[in-house]
């Protein structure tokens, strides 16, 4: 049976279905009442799909008819299928043709309830096409959903507005991504950031439904149930708005994700007023606007990041490529405010292990850092020292962090501050990250100075006596053969960069299990090529002469 | 657990947390009425009446937080003041007062019902919100309420425990959570199956239908959580075991149903809708079955989607019924996403 005559057939068995007339690859038919076209694929054509077309009405709003996309002949595109969300390849034809049939009677049957739920999940889309700003609007809101007063910011290029930042109180954008000579305050537009605390009727603006001053009011002071919290109404009636204009930045949560939408309301005139009363009496325009939220919580949270990063800050000593993978990864995990210390410069032999680019040859590496993190996120701020921590700067510093983390090579580097950091007895949770040469082995330590175990235990033998690194497992033999001379004693060792990637996905999930409390004790972590081995606190010597008990190393 | 999303998302939709700002509003001018043109109105008819003896709190569903959204807004306000009900022995005349003393203001709509002052918000002509006034006085220690319309032969000072009533709700209802949504949603299935009912006394009261839970309430949970399904078929089931049914001689149903209240003045809440009407209380009862037995179906039959439909019977288009389960092919297909 030829395609046409399947989905004709299929068709014919819905007695809500009666079929009009047929044209090549297309069905014409109608149900509940409205004509619709049936586009069919070919049988060869296993990932394709059975698509709709309902006849354009500019009066007729349903959710997923996406009257946005006029298609030819006035007929518009029915979305069925989320993206992603199918595989095609796997229905037979005649399952293709009744599952998007299904799916088509059970959209055209929805309740009234049922209806604003989809409009809902698909407010931002109705929304941004009904936008008139021109100008982009990015917003940065502080995560605690409280009314507040907001700051803009705008931009101008060749005379013309191209952007206004819209920030919440406390939120601090680098210099990197936001130049403050680029951006003016802007005095003349007062910016609210208001909580939906109740999204019920809460309906984004369609052919039938023109957003209006109503729509604000419903919000603000509905008569049938709050949809802001008590004390966001309070705030409203204690705000002085003395502007015409002012731009509501509105957030609720749908599906458990929020959803920011931006109204600029022009008022009737300047006259000094609370917020509430500006809004229940003054409003003489409401203008729909686009707007993007861009604050580094919310972008967090939107791919899934541990929330119990956010807010913290870290120390990181070391910027060469470990330190380059680990930084970017931390700040792209949640950990925006970090110190960067390194004295030593990009060159090219570096650059295809290091995280920057060759853009930064000849540069600070701390420097490059810094420029390639912030260019991430405004919000992240790298504070890039460029040279050695010493003594005083790491005391200084570990009362800054949440975390301190060593990705430098140099072991005399980590005994000299891990015995500094031992004795402070206020030091944050410190990691040790290093690599071994040849590209296999890597180590993480984690260590709590309130606890047994420090790194020098790592160069202590059982007798209390100094030794090499014990955690190490790469022959000397193999070390000398990866060792590459750059004259005048410096050397590099090479090691690839596969073990970066799988140094820095163990130390980003150490520091997560960290925030989450989840290490009792000091522990060493060994990574190769086969495994990620938690060693626990084997690698604790009772005689360190750093963290030991000194009793103990004299007998 | 079945339906236990749809049902969670009815909740939500039906539920009433708090009172809305305009409520808030017309409730706090209310009060601050009754404080301050009452006692002037008092004294006018040689009544005297301080301020500060004035009580208002609460009663009803704003008290238990058991409201549920209706196309009115409605919401019960107790107004006690000390008065010497020998002395005044016609309340029709103290509520009167009241009355006067709230009828200065003309957003509002100020009447006089049998047991209590209503206070009525009208917008295009359409009531949006009203506010009952139970007027109660206090008198040797005990209250009464204040009975009778405005030009009713009928009146009394009836005996009454509205502080105990609300302690007695208060006590069963808070910290039990699932109690409370059963009772929002029994209300519920009330609201639809009489929203169209405009005489009096068709409707069995909400203290009624709250009574009624609270009696036949017991707790079902599960491993996956508390399971308000079988929650609410148990209770409505139980309920409908209460009302004693007989038929006569022409195979005629008659229903009948007792709650009385554990408080002064320990009536039957039932009584008025069954003086109305023989046929109201066979009605409650015909409707409570209907709902129990599409609870029942709900509960037996094996697919959400099917149970969905029958529990679409009992609380109306609110309710989502869940999809049909979908073909092999597009179950396999929901695990997709994009990596974007």
């Amino acid at each position: 049976m030829g395609e046409r005559e399947i989905v004709l057939n299929i068709l014919s068995k819905y007695k809500e279905i009666s079929v009009i007339s047929t044209e090549s690859k297309k069905i014409l038919f109608t149900l509940f009442n409205r004509m619709y076209y049936c586009i069919y694929p070919l049988k060869e054509e296993q990932t394709g799909r059975v698509c709709f077309l309902v006849k354009s009405d500019e009066q007729y709003d349903y959710p997923h008819i996406l009257s946005f996309e006029d298609h030819s002949d006035g007929y518009s595109y029915i979305c069925l299928y989320e993206n992603d969300n199918m595989i095609h390849f796997l229905q037979t034809y005649e399952e293709k043709v009744v599952d998007a049939v299904e799916r088509l009677i059970a959209l055209l049957s929805l309740s009234s309830i049922e209806k604003e739920l989809e409009f809902q999940k698909e407010f931002l889309y109705y929304w941004n096409n009904e936008a008139t700003n021109k100008h982009s609007i990015y917003l940065f809101i502080k995560q605690n959903r409280v009314f507040q007063k907001m700051n803009i910011y705008n931009k101008y290029i060749s005379g013309n507005l191209v952007a206004w930042n819209v920030i919440s109180d406390g939120i601090r954008l680098n210099q990197t991504t936001v130049n403050k000579k680029e951006w003016n305050f802007c005095p003349a537009v007062d910016a609210f950031y208001i909580s939906i605390t109740d999204n019920r009727r809460i309906l984004p603006p369609t052919h039938n439904n023109i957003w209006s001053k109503d729509d604000i009011l419903k919000i603000i002071y509905g008569k049938d149930f709050s949809r802001i919290s008590h004390d966001t109404y309070i705030k409203l009636k204690q705000t002085f708005v003395k502007h015409m204009y002012a731009l509501l930045v509105f957030e609720m949560i749908i599906e458990e994700t929020s959803v920011n939408f931006s109204v600029f309301v022009i008022f009737r005139n300047k006259e000094k007023d609370t917020l509430l009363n500006k809004l229940t009496n003054d409003i003489s325009k409401v203008e729909i606007y686009s707007s993007q939220r861009l604050d580094y919580y919310y972008l967090c949270r939107q791919i899934g990041n541990d929330t119990s990063l956010l807010n913290k800050t870290a120390l990181l000593i070391g910027a060469g490529s470990l330190g380059s993978y680990v930084g970017k990864e931390l700040v792209k995990a949640g950990i925006k405010n970090l110190s960067v210390y390194d004295s030593d410069k990009l060159s090219y032999e570096n650059v295809l292990r290091h995280d920057t680019c060759c853009l930064f040859v000849g540069q600070a590496k701390v420097d490059a850092l810094k420029a390639e993190l912030e260019y991430i996120h405004p919000e992240i701020l790298v504070k890039a020292i460029n040279e050695n921590i010493d003594e005083d700067s790491l005391l200084k510093e570990i009362d800054n962090v949440d975390i301190v983390i060593f990705t430098v090579g140099n072991s005399d580097v980590q005994l000299k501050l891990n015995r500094i950091l031992k004795q402070t007895h206020h030091s944050p949770i410190v990691i040790y990250a290093w690599l071994e040469a040849g590209g296999s082995d890597s180590h993480i330590l984690v260590i709590d100075y309130k606890k047994p175990g420090c790194f020098e235990c790592l160069f202590t033998n059982a007798m209390g006596e100094l030794v090499n690194n014990k955690a190490d497992n790469v022959s000397d033999e193999r070390l000398q053969t990866n060792i590459i001379r750059n004259g005048c004693g410096a050397t590099r060792v090479a090691y690839g960069n596969t073990i970066l990637l799988r140094t820095t996905a163990v130390l980003l999930e150490t520091v997560k299990k960290i925030f989450d409390g989840e290490f009792e004790t000091n522990t060493l972590i060994d990574i190769n090529l086969q495994e990620v081995c938690d060693k626990g606190t084997d690698f604790v010597e009772r005689k360190c002469q750093c963290c030991g008990n000194r009793n103990d190393r004299h007998l | 657990m079945k339906l236990k999303k749809p049902l969670a998302d009815l909740y939500n939709e039906i539920r009433i947390q708090e009172e809305s700002e305009p409520l808030r509003e017309k409730r706090e001018f209310l009060q601050n009425d009754i404080t301050k043109y009452l006692p002037e109105e008092m004294q006018s008819h040689d009544i005297d009446l301080n301020a500060s003896d004035i009580r208002i709190f609460d009663q009803g569903s704003y008290k238990y937080h058991t409201t549920i959204k209706t196309s009115v807004i409605d919401r019960d306000v107790a107004v006690v003041i000390p008065l010497d009900i020998s002395e005044h022995t016609d309340p029709r005349k103290i509520k009167k007062y009241l009355k006067n003393a709230l009828s200065h203001v003309s957003t509002r709509t100020v009447n006089i019902k049998e047991p209590c002052v209503n206070v009525a918000y009208y917008e295009d002509g359409e009531e949006w919100m009203h506010i009952d006034l139970p007027l109660y006085a206090e008198y040797q220690g005990n209250l009464y309420l204040a009975r009778g319309r405005e030009f009713s032969d009928t009146y009394s000072w009836e005996p009454a425990d509205p502080d105990g009533l609300n302690d007695d709700l208060c006590s069963q209802i808070n910290g039990n959570d699932q109690l409370r949504r059963v009772i929002r949603f029994i209300k519920k299935w009330k609201y639809e199956k009489y929203k169209n009912s405009t005489l009096s006394h068709e409707i069995p009261p909400s203290i009624g239908i709250t009574y009624l839970v609270c009696d036949h309430f017991l707790k079902v949970s599960t491993d996956e959580g508390d399971d308000d399904l079988t929650a609410i078929y148990q209770v409505m089931s139980n309920i409908k075991n209460c009302f004693t049914v007989s038929y006569d001689i022409y195979g005629n149903i008659k229903a009948d149903i007792t709650r009385c209240l554990t408080v002064k003045p320990y009536s039957d809440i039932f009584k008025k809708m069954k003086d109305s009407s023989d046929t109201y209380c066979v009605t409650f009862y015909n409707r409570l079955s209907d709902a129990v037995k599409n609870l029942r179906d709900a509960i037996n039959v094996e697919s959400e989607h099917d149970a969905g439909v029958y529990v679409k019977n009992v609380f109306g288009d609110d309710f989502i019924v869940p999809p049909k389960n979908v073909s092999s092919a597009s179950t396999f297909s929901k695990k997709e996403h994009g990596f974007g």
